[in-house]
């Protein structure tokens, strides 16, 4: 689940000045995490595919002006984090809610079976503070340090420690991974 | 150290964060210790081990789609949002059952090499989509009495069943299945001629296919060694009933896995539900003095792969056909068809590669064969 961060500073400069395939490139890189944030913000993988798609226009737009002062992926997950936000308040689409009640619990028998923990891991997302799920997606889906995500969220990075480990908290208490882990 | 120092500690080093290795070792030391930490330690590793849901294959398509268009709209300086000169372009409104078109064939490169018809399924998405919220509910309600009782359970039955380990078994099973049906469908040994027992008629429909940009695949499924072209046309799914099983990854890039498919008890159309989707397919079908011959394959695993000889066919070594096949007459389009060394044209026909793009092949790179249908 760590993404390993990609150099994206060639493709970036190149799409900067209109390569077309260096920006397929990148959305071939990127789409899992911008689409991995989408689907754990709105529970919805038809709502989450509506952000990718407004993501990359926007990435699109305002490429020529990203200046490289923070890595692409920092700038991505503003926006993706951004537009988000901008969805949910412009009423186009609404976060399903997850009972914690509700979630599968893996347990010693699904740790092997990576589909159903990965079913699992990720309806727990739904139950996770949003401040908490937004930080973990930083670290975990956009590959940044405790120090860019703090930088992004603008907070500080103990800040981003904390919320990071209570997420990873929550989600193995939730997933009784501990009591049933091999 | 203690538990919840040493946690926090192992927490930040997954993520690569610098830690002073003595403290690190110290709170390794305390997990290898201490139970609980150790637990969450281990949990910590599975999780991590834990893939992010990928997403479908067909939104990389459809992104670089949305970007041609802008990039089209900033070049003539229209300024208006993509997805708004998307409606205005007179996309229509979609039923439920539309929602989500089978993206006929995959976009790979740029706009001059876009598909005819991915716009259109791409535009009434978007339609869709921005009147969403006011009708689709009011839809679903209409229809969710019949749809979800029927489909719904089926197809968590059936996605399931392909996801879990315990369906190896019913998978091999509809593996094996297909492939014998494939060689019966096909006639099986070459010598042999069968006309193959359609559950139903095909559809009315004209020989001529849209014609694809180069480069593109239609997204086929294979039942029974039958093959199935999606389709954008709707279902009325009360009229559903269990047709058969395929097995297919669709456009995941995943796994294959069964798939329970749909039929109209009086068009040659099926379906297929997966993620909440049901994807309309249509069978590929041609005329030849008046008999209609229905298009077999080998199984078809995953969406992007052409349609090819079924599994006791050898492959022709001459443009010619030979050994396979032997040149026959033109059909009803006028396409040279090939027939097996004294069989007889009615038991089934045989297309060579690069048909015309408005071939209902539509200019499969493989040779492919096609069985008669029982009038």
């Amino acid at each position: 689940m760590q993404a390993t961060r990609p150099d994206d500073t060639a493709l970036v400069a190149r799409a900067r000045q209109g390569d077309r395939d260096a920006f397929e490139e990148l959305v071939r890189i990127h789409m899992r995490a911008v689409y991995g944030h989408a689907l754990r913000f709105f529970g919805s993988a038809d709502q989450a595919e509506d952000v990718v798609q407004e993501v990359f226009i926007k990435v699109y737009r305002s490429i020529g002006s990203f200046d490289g002062g923070s890595a692409f992926s920092t700038w991505l997950y503003r926006i993706t984090r951004n537009t988000c936000v901008d969805m949910l308040r412009a009423g186009k689409h609404r976060p399903q809610p997850v009972d914690p009640a509700d979630v599968t619990l893996a347990g010693p028998g699904d740790v092997a079976n990576h589909v159903a923990l990965s079913v699992s891991i990720e309806a727990a997302m739904g139950t996770l503070a949003p401040e908490d799920r937004d930080a973990l997606n930083a670290v975990t889906l956009f590959g940044m340090s405790y120090a860019e995500a703090a930088d992004a969220v603008g907070v500080p990075v103990g800040t981003v420690k904390s919320r990071v480990f209570r997420a990873r908290r929550i989600l193995l208490n939730l997933l009784e991974l501990e009591e049933g882990g091999s | 150290m203690n538990c919840a120092l040493a946690q926090q500690l192992l927490s930040e080093a997954i993520d690569r964060e610098p830690i002073p290795a003595d403290l690190l070792e110290q709170a390794r030391a305390h997990c290898r210790e201490c139970a609980e930490c150790s637990r969450f330690v281990r949990g910590l590793a599975t999780i991590q081990r834990s893939e992010s849901p990928a997403p479908p294959a067909r939104l990389h398509d459809r992104v670089m789609a949305s970007l041609d268009a802008e990039a089209a709209r900033m070049r003539t300086g229209d300024r208006t949002d993509a997805s708004s000169a998307a409606v205005a372009a007179g996309a229509s409104p979609e039923s439920p059952m539309r929602d989500r078109p089978v993206s006929p064939g995959r976009s790979v490169v740029g706009t001059e090499r876009a598909p005819a018809h991915a716009p259109v399924a791409f535009i009434g998405r978007i339609r869709g989509q921005w009147q969403r919220d006011p009708w689709r509910m009011a839809a679903w309600v209409g229809t969710a009495a019949v749809v979800f009782v029927a489909l719904g359970f089926a197809a968590v039955i059936g996605i399931r069943s392909g996801m879990s380990p315990s369906a190896t078994s019913s998978r091999d099973a509809a593996t094996v299945a297909e492939d014998s049906a494939s060689d019966k469908a096909a006639g099986g040994a070459p010598t042999d001629g069968t006309e193959l027992s359609s559950p139903a008629a095909p559809p009315a429909t004209s020989q001529s296919a849209p014609a694809l940009a180069p480069g593109l695949v239609p997204d086929y499924i294979t039942m029974n060694g039958v093959v199935y072209r999606s389709s954008q046309t709707s279902l009325a799914e009360s009229q559903l009933t269990t047709a058969g099983v395929t097995r297919t990854a669709l456009d995941s890039g995943g796994d294959p896995h069964a798939l329970t498919v749909y039929a109209t008890p009086t068009s040659g159309r099926v379906a297929i539900v997966s993620d909440g989707r049901t994807l309309a397919f249509d069978m590929v079908t041609r005329t030849f003095d008046g008999q209609t011959y229905v298009l077999t394959s080998r199984p078809i695993v995953a969406f992007g792969t052409w349609p090819s000889l079924p599994s006791g066919f050898s492959e022709p070594a001459t443009p010619e056909g030979a050994p396979t096949f032997v040149p026959g007459p033109k059909d009803d389009l006028g396409v040279q068809v090939y027939t097996r060394p004294g069989i007889a044209i009615d038991k089934g026909l045989a297309l060579a590669p690069k048909t015309p793009p408005n071939d209902p092949a539509q200019g499969n790179p493989n040779w492919t064969w096609w069985t008669a249908v029982a009038k």
